[in-house]
């Protein structure tokens, strides 16, 4: 397909995100970032670890997001004596016809909110992990195949880290993306403050289906991506494994290990993501830079060394972009 | 009576032979039989020997296994017309008490006719006592530490290593006092402006007829680095690491470069078309992004060209 009818094509099919935005932005106030990652994850296919202080709307940014699409929709609290059967569900024994049910846990759902999902133990985690990885369900000796759009929003606290359980790198990997909340701005949180106080916040509307997202999902993979770009980026993982070819020697002694191949893989659909929410047909640096940051941050592991010296992988990853050439 | 008396007199006519074997006789001893644990033991061996024998070095100190030898002193030479007496003194200590015994040593020599043999010494036996404890007596305190006298050579060493430091780092600050005040020589550097540079570079690319060879993407590519580049060297951007929208965020910023925005903009924007897009432009557009791109320079020439950098260079 030629690059004009592509980009027209997207033009056109993407109307919907427009649509999207508009309805949670009816509930929430600023947080556009955020908002937007949402729907690349929505879109990408992955999900997404979302790390902020209480109060800062990610409950209700998803659960703005799900009530926004005809989706169902459910909150599950991790706590310490959660067990894996409260996720995912479990057999009961039926006595009026002697056999066993399958009760199906709160995991059966388009979209779910793992809230403070480092404060259940580690089973509860895999079991929660498994799914989203296998996307399917094994209760007993049947397994589920789970509904499609599954999108799984966890949330974790970066304070009170007493009593919890902080999910291994392995495991961490499988998020798509980690974004990061903070606070609103003056103006942004002036109006919060009216909405809440005057009872102003609208409702949305469910404005899209489960089909508009699915399908924007295959759009997506006709999205197009330069060799250019996926140089650019190689570059910025490798430049996270080996950084004294890039001529960061200063980072050597800082990154313990780089970003996994799913690095890689999520920075380019995610890039393709931004483009079609950004409603273009085609991939631009752009797309990768305002990615970049949510995908590779809990992908680089720092060193005793740099957290000592208080540098987070979000610097590391600055010091990186601002030193890879852009195409 | 008989018999104990003939049975003493063969003992020593035996010890006799052995001590005194031929013309050599070693005789060892201590200066006391009773000491206190740790006290200095005076131990000497002595050689009596003719002037002719050859006496061949004895190890005494590997056979003074049972003490502690402390120290070995110069072994001590007499000699008259036919004998030679040698002495070899050891100060030695034991650390425990009791009875002990140094074992008899054994000196080896060469008779006249070349022949070696040996004579051995007598053992010595002495006792070590341990201090007495006086059970009756009063409690004394621990003695106090005893002062150091003061040690006039290790001072004065000590000023005179001071003084050498204190003379070689005067004479080190004067030297490189010397060095500053030297007129320094000026060096300049002829610069090429960037925007002469940037515009050299357009003509080369345009020369190269890229894009009408096909390779459009490749002629994106080298514009949009040259002028980008030029950003980099005029001002003092990293265009090179920055998207198209940052350039045009930092560009913003700086007051020389607000007559080409419009321009820079739409040039970027077009150029990121070609090589993220695979859009192929016509012919006109390939053109007007050459003339584009040499506006962009030319607008941008500064006023006043510092031509030429002083550098200080030491002499």
């Amino acid at each position: 397909m030629d690059i004009a009818q592509l980009n027209e094509k997207i033009k056109n099919e993407s109307a919907f995100i427009d649509l999207l935005f508009s309805e949670i932005g009816k509930v929430i106030v600023g947080q556009r970032e955020m908002v937007e990652r949402l729907v690349v994850g929505l879109l990408g296919n992955g999900h997404i670890l979302l790390e902020g202080v209480p109060g800062l709307a990610k409950t209700l940014a998803i659960k703005t997001l799900a009530q926004s699409m005809k989706a169902k929709f459910q909150r599950i609290q991790f706590t310490p004596d959660l067990l894996p059967a409260d996720l995912i569900g479990t057999q009961i024994y039926n006595q009026k016809e002697g056999n066993f049910l399958i009760r199906k846990g709160p995991i059966f759902s388009n979209f779910i909110l793992a809230d403070e999902i480092n404060r259940a133990p580690a089973k509860v985690q895999s079991a929660l992990l498994e799914s989203m990885q296998e996307r399917q369900v094994t209760i007993g000796a049947t397994t589920f195949k789970l509904e499609e759009p599954f999108l799984v929003l966890a949330t974790q606290n970066p304070i009170e880290q007493e009593g919890t359980y902080p999910l291994p790198e392995a495991q961490v990997d499988r998020f798509m993306l980690k974004i990061k909340i903070t606070y609103p701005g003056r103006k942004e949180e002036l109006e919060i403050m009216r909405h809440n106080i005057n009872d102003t916040l609208g409702t949305p509307n469910a404005v899209i289906s489960s089909a508009d997202i699915l399908k924007g999902r295959e759009l997506i993979h006709e999205v197009y991506i330069d060799e250019k770009i996926e140089k650019y980026i190689l570059d910025i993982v490798f430049a996270t494994r080996t950084p004294k070819d890039f001529g960061l020697e200063n980072l050597g002694d800082l990154i313990s290990y780089g970003a996994s191949p799913r690095a890689s893989i999520n920075l380019a659909l995610g890039a393709k993501a931004m483009a079609f929410i950004k409603r273009r047909g085609y991939v631009i640096p752009e797309d990768v830079r305002a990615i970049c940051y949510d995908v590779m941050r809990h992908r680089v592991a720092v060193t005793y060394e740099a957290e000592a010296e208080e540098i987070s992988p979000e610097s590391i990853i600055s010091e990186i972009l601002n030193k890879i050439e852009v195409p | 009576m008989v018999n104990i008396l003939r049975i003493f007199f063969i003992s020593l006519l035996i010890f006799y032979a052995e001590v005194s074997a031929q013309s050599v006789s070693a005789l060892a001893s201590v200066d006391s039989s009773d000491y206190l644990v740790g006290d200095y033991i005076n131990y000497s061996l002595e050689l009596r020997t003719d002037k002719d024998v050859e006496i061949i070095a004895p190890f005494i100190r590997d056979s003074l296994k049972e003490v502690e030898v402390i120290k070995e002193l110069e072994p001590s030479i007499v000699e008259t017309e036919e004998k030679r007496a040698i002495v070899y003194h050891f100060i030695v200590s034991y650390y425990d008490s009791g009875s002990v015994t140094i074992p008899r040593i054994a000196v080896k020599y060469k008779t006249l006719d070349g022949e070696e043999q040996e004579v051995l010494s007598n053992s010595v036996t002495f006792t070590v006592h341990t201090v007495p404890v006086e059970q009756q007596a009063e409690i004394k305190d621990v003695k106090e530490p005893l002062t150091i006298p003061l040690n006039w050579k290790f001072i004065l060493l000590i000023i005179f290593i001071v003084l050498v430091l204190i003379a070689l780092a005067i004479y080190l600050y004067l030297r490189y006092k010397k060095k500053k005040a030297a007129v320094p020589v000026k060096k300049k550097i002829i610069t090429i402006p960037p925007h002469v540079k940037a515009l050299a570079a357009l003509d080369k690319l345009e020369s190269e007829q890229l894009w009408q060879k096909g390779k459009v993407k490749e002629y994106h590519s080298n514009i949009t680095g040259i002028v980008r580049n030029y950003f980099e060297e005029r001002f003092e951007l990293p265009a090179l690491e920055l998207t198209t929208t940052e350039q045009m965020e930092q560009l913003k910023k700086v007051s020389a470069a607000e007559i080409i925005l419009e321009e820079t903009n739409q040039f970027l924007n077009n150029a990121d078309l070609v090589k993220f897009a695979k859009f192929i432009p016509i012919a006109s557009v390939n053109e007007e992004m050459m003339k584009q791109a040499k506006k962009i320079v030319n607008k941008t020439i500064p006023t006043k060209i510092e031509k030429v950098e002083e550098e200080l260079q030491n002499a």
